[in-house]
């Protein structure tokens, strides 16, 4: 007892201290674990943020207005490369640059793309971050399979518009990767389907078939997984690619590089698929065309988290698919192409959909935990269980919060793609195309190819075009076009507002200085303006000065960064857009604003060419 | 966040954790750092055991989470450009054919079976033809030819076999542009035959780059994750009269890549 009591008290003294360190632990523990949840409930808000798109850019390509829209995309784009986003970015900026007929501003982003996109296991070492912190904080987007499709065959389109027909095929023969066909699966999940699954069917998003398949076909892998045999994700055909924008062009490249078997292999397989494209087929192999017009119209669909924990991403169309085909009128011909590919439906082709597996045993994963987790923290009768228990619980929170899907998308993808080859004259061609009375578009002064060339054009539709999409009149002076026969752009009034003097020579007169000319300063163009009567005694330098005065960008002449939005517009830059480009009907199909000079010495020039003209009258602006 | 890799210490030094009863005691041990910790009563002990649970459990995702901030920087360095996951060709590759097909062309009877006292030749290169299945930029294709013949020792040769070598001036320029131009004395073609009547090319140097392409995985069931690319890079010299071919030189390389192709 003595021996005991002797041991008693120091042993006391050893449990309070040992109770002290345990308290502080306690608290420390107690920290720890407000911090976690803390972190916890931040993983859980980081996890839950959806993509947005970006409604400003949309708004502007609707109205077909890709100036605005590619300036807007470029100045939110990241500027950071370890960005994950950064990719998708670069994508939309050059989609918006070639509908806008800047090529040379979308070559960089097209190089950058294509070496990522040809870059492969990009997320490789992001498993585990994609499982903690979601797939959209995680993961590069390098986008579904048929966005990658359709950027490989975006940058084939930037090298078709400069000839390159090499650097095409090279492009668009990536684009024709083998696909995941899942029918099989499917298949059986159908089979099975007899026994109802009331699981599925109390669920809203049953109601909708892509969704309803999709969860079917992760239900069926998740319980093939359970019971041991082959995952259902897995078990898949490899199946030829159907994209049939991808071996027209294929054709179109190979034929100009003297591939007979290559174009011959494309072309059957075109006509294999869509019986409705034999004739477009036969048209590629006979090479009766020097032109060939690609044409995109609408906007790809909407990309959403739908299912438990929106888990499941699928497409929404924004852009109704329909047959109607793209109406080219060139001089007295017309003819009529079908739509070559309907990117609704690529999107909802589970074949052209990367099906993120570990998305899905994440959610799945996170089911099981909250489940298991909060009914031993409910049921159990020790504290010990409920503390496991909730351990788990929370796991499973944050796993669940995780789990949504990625819903990065490329939202200025078209919806439809058309390939028209078609024959243009030598000069300049006047080229209209329509689509079902709901988009057109009048192109003047599309220059015919040279003899023995082929040449592609590129122009992007969209039902809210403005009346300049139709009104076929160039107004300006430009490098395309040469010099304008209706220079409506400023008119010269008298007090009276009466018009006096003839607006004709306004088309050989630079635009700072009040005219109607945008071409880029030449010694040619400057002898041309000397004829007409202005700038006399003027050298080149001189000329590409006073723009320099002026800060203006000047096409071919001027360093990095590449155009921006045009002096026609309220820009900087001086160039002169692809030939058949929407920018190119936009720009110079409808009257702008009169210039304003910035630069002393452009305001001084320009007064001294009024009074010149005439006799000190006011410019103004016609209505 | 050094709260969090406490944990993770507690937690990983506990792993072999055990418990044990003496008497209506329950002793818990840590078995690496050999701490020891008695309490008394049993809903203290399990109290503890589930904190070690829940701290055990937490401390695990915590290091994940922590983990996860890390990685995408890491794989931000790692996940594009890097060696094994692209076969697209890269200026190495090219130098490598170049100096094959230098070496080549240098001992060919086209150019051993010539003198000083040759009928003179008047040779212009042409861009590289792109047949391959990867994209290749202007500068590149031309790079590929013009640094075969414009290479200093090359000329040399040339001039002893009454070889006279033109570029063409867009080609000049654009590789003067870009600074790749291998010998700023070699000689532009004139814009056109008028400007300068005695330019007339009898030879030109034609280059094409082809490939194969393969794609597999390792397991049948998966999606690609390998590819092979096998690329073969042609020179030949043609005579624009006869469209005889005088001479012909070829370099092949292998490249592949692993990791999901899709991905």
């Amino acid at each position: 007892m003595n021996q005991l009591d002797s041991n008693y008290e120091p042993r006391q003294k050893v449990d309070a201290m040992q109770h002290r360190k345990i308290g502080l632990r306690r608290s420390a523990s107690r920290a720890v674990i407000g911090l976690l949840l803390a972190a916890c409930l931040g993983t859980i808000s980081f996890g839950c943020q959806g993509y947005q798109r970006d409604v400003d850019v949309i708004s502007e390509v609707r109205a077909g207005e890709f100036g605005a829209a590619r300036m807007l995309a470029s100045n939110r784009a990241t500027r950071n490369p370890s960005d994950r986003s950064y990719m998708l970015d670069r994508l939309k900026v050059m989609l918006l640059e070639q509908a806008d007929g800047v090529p040379q501003a979308a070559e960089s982003s097209a190089d950058a793309l294509y070496d990522f996109l040809r870059t492969q296991g990009v997320n490789r070492d992001n498993t585990v971050t994609s499982f903690f912190i979601g797939e959209q904080g995680a993961r590069f987007w390098k986008g579904e399979p048929f966005e990658q499709a359709m950027a490989y065959h975006a940058i084939a389109v930037f090298d078709a518009t400069r000839g390159d027909w090499g650097n095409v095929r090279a492009g668009v023969t990536n684009s024709l990767f083998s696909l995941r066909d899942f029918s099989r699966t499917l298949a059986n999940v159908n089979s099975l389907s007899t026994r109802r699954d009331t699981s599925l069917s109390q669920q809203d998003w049953s109601t909708d078939p892509d969704t309803a398949e999709r969860v079917s076909l992760m239900k069926t892998a998740a319980k093939a997984e359970k019971n041991g045999s082959a995952d259902g994700l897995a078990t898949y055909t490899p199946a030829r690619s159907d994209f049939e924008i991808g071996y027209a062009m294929r054709a179109i490249a190979s034929r100009h590089l003297g591939l007979r078997e290559d174009m011959n292999e494309s072309v059957a397989a075109l006509s294999a698929m869509r019986p409705e494209m034999a004739t477009l087929a036969s048209t590629i192999a006979s090479g009766r065309y020097n032109t060939i017009l690609i044409v995109d119209y609408g906007l790809a669909p909407r990309k959403v988290g739908t299912g438990p924990d929106n888990a499941i991403a699928v497409f929404r169309p924004i852009t109704a698919s329909d047959s109607s085909p793209l109406n080219v009128r060139v001089a007295a011909s017309s003819l009529n192409f079908p739509v070559t590919t309907d990117v609704n439906r690529l999107a909802r082709d589970l074949k052209w959909n990367n099906l993120e597996d570990l998305r899905r045993a994440k959610s799945l994963i996170g089911d099981v935990l909250l489940v298991g987790g909060a009914a031993v923290a409910l049921g159990a009768k020790d504290d010990e269980a409920k503390l496991a228990g909730a351990a788990v619980a929370i796991a499973g929170l944050i796993m669940k919060a995780t789990s949504a899907a990625d819903t990065r998308h490329c939202e200025v993808l078209p919806q439809r793609v058309y390939i028209a080859p078609v024959w243009l004259e030598p000069g300049l061609n006047m080229v209209e195309l329509s689509i079902g009375g709901r988009a057109r578009l009048v192109i003047p002064d599309v220059p015919g190819p040279p003899a023995g060339r082929v040449f592609a054009r590129y122009a992007r539709l969209n039902d809210k075009m403005g009346p300049w999409a139709t009104s076929g009149v160039v107004r300006y002076s430009n490098d395309v076009s040469g010099e304008t026969r209706t220079p409506a752009t400023v008119g010269m009034n008298n007090e009276q507002g009466v018009p006096f003097a003839s607006s004709a020579r306004l088309a050989s007169l630079p635009y700072i200085l009040g005219g109607a000319c945008v071409r880029v300063p030449t010694d040619r163009l400057l002898t041309e303006y000397q004829q007409a009567g202005f700038l006399r005694g003027v050298s080149l330098n001189d000329l590409v000065d006073l723009y320099k005065s002026e800060e203006i960008w000047i096409d071919g002449l001027s360093p990095e960064p590449g155009p921006r939005r045009h002096i026609l517009e309220g820009g900087s830059s001086l160039f002169t857009p692809e030939a058949g480009s929407t920018g190119f009907v936009r720009l110079f199909c409808q009257q702008h604003q009169t210039y304003s000079p910035r630069s002393s010495r452009v305001q001084e020039l320009a007064a001294q060419i009024r009074v010149q003209l005439f006799g000190g009258e006011t410019v103004a602006q016609l209505p | 966040m050094l709260l969090a890799w406490e944990v993770v210490e507690i937690a990983t030094s506990c792993t072999n954790a055990v418990s044990r009863r003496e008497g209506s005691r329950r002793v818990h041990v840590c078995g690496t750092r050999a701490a020891r910790i008695e309490r008394v009563g049993r809903g203290s002990t399990t109290r503890s055991k589930g904190l070690f649970l829940i701290l055990r459990t937490i401390s695990m995702l915590a290091l994940c989470v922590g983990m996860s901030a890390a990685l995408p920087s890491c794989a931000s360095s790692s996940g594009r450009n890097d060696s094994g996951r692209s076969t697209r060709l890269r200026a190495g590759d090219i130098e490598l054919a170049v100096a094959e097909v230098k070496l080549d062309l240098a001992e060919s009877s086209f150019i051993t079976s010539r003198d000083k006292a040759s009928t003179k030749v008047r040779l212009v290169p042409s861009e590289m033809e792109n047949l391959s299945s990867d994209r290749m930029s202007r500068i590149d294709r031309w790079s590929a030819v013009s640094r075969v013949l414009f290479d200093p020792s090359m000329q040399q040769l040339l001039a002893t076999k009454n070889v006279d070598l033109f570029m063409p001036r867009d080609a000049a320029l654009l590789l003067t542009r870009f600074g790749t131009e291998s010998d700023r004395d070699a000689r532009v073609a004139p814009i056109s035959i008028d400007e300068s009547p005695d330019f007339s090319p009898t030879h030109t140097f034609a280059g094409k780059i082809l490939s194969i392409t393969r794609a597999a995985s390792q397991d049948a069931n998966a999606p690609a994750d390998q590819r092979q690319e096998v690329v073969r890079v042609e020179y030949s010299i043609i005579e624009l009269a006869s469209r005889k071919v005088e001479w012909s030189g070829a370099h092949e390389f292998k490249r592949t890549a692993s990791g999901l192709l899709i991905d």
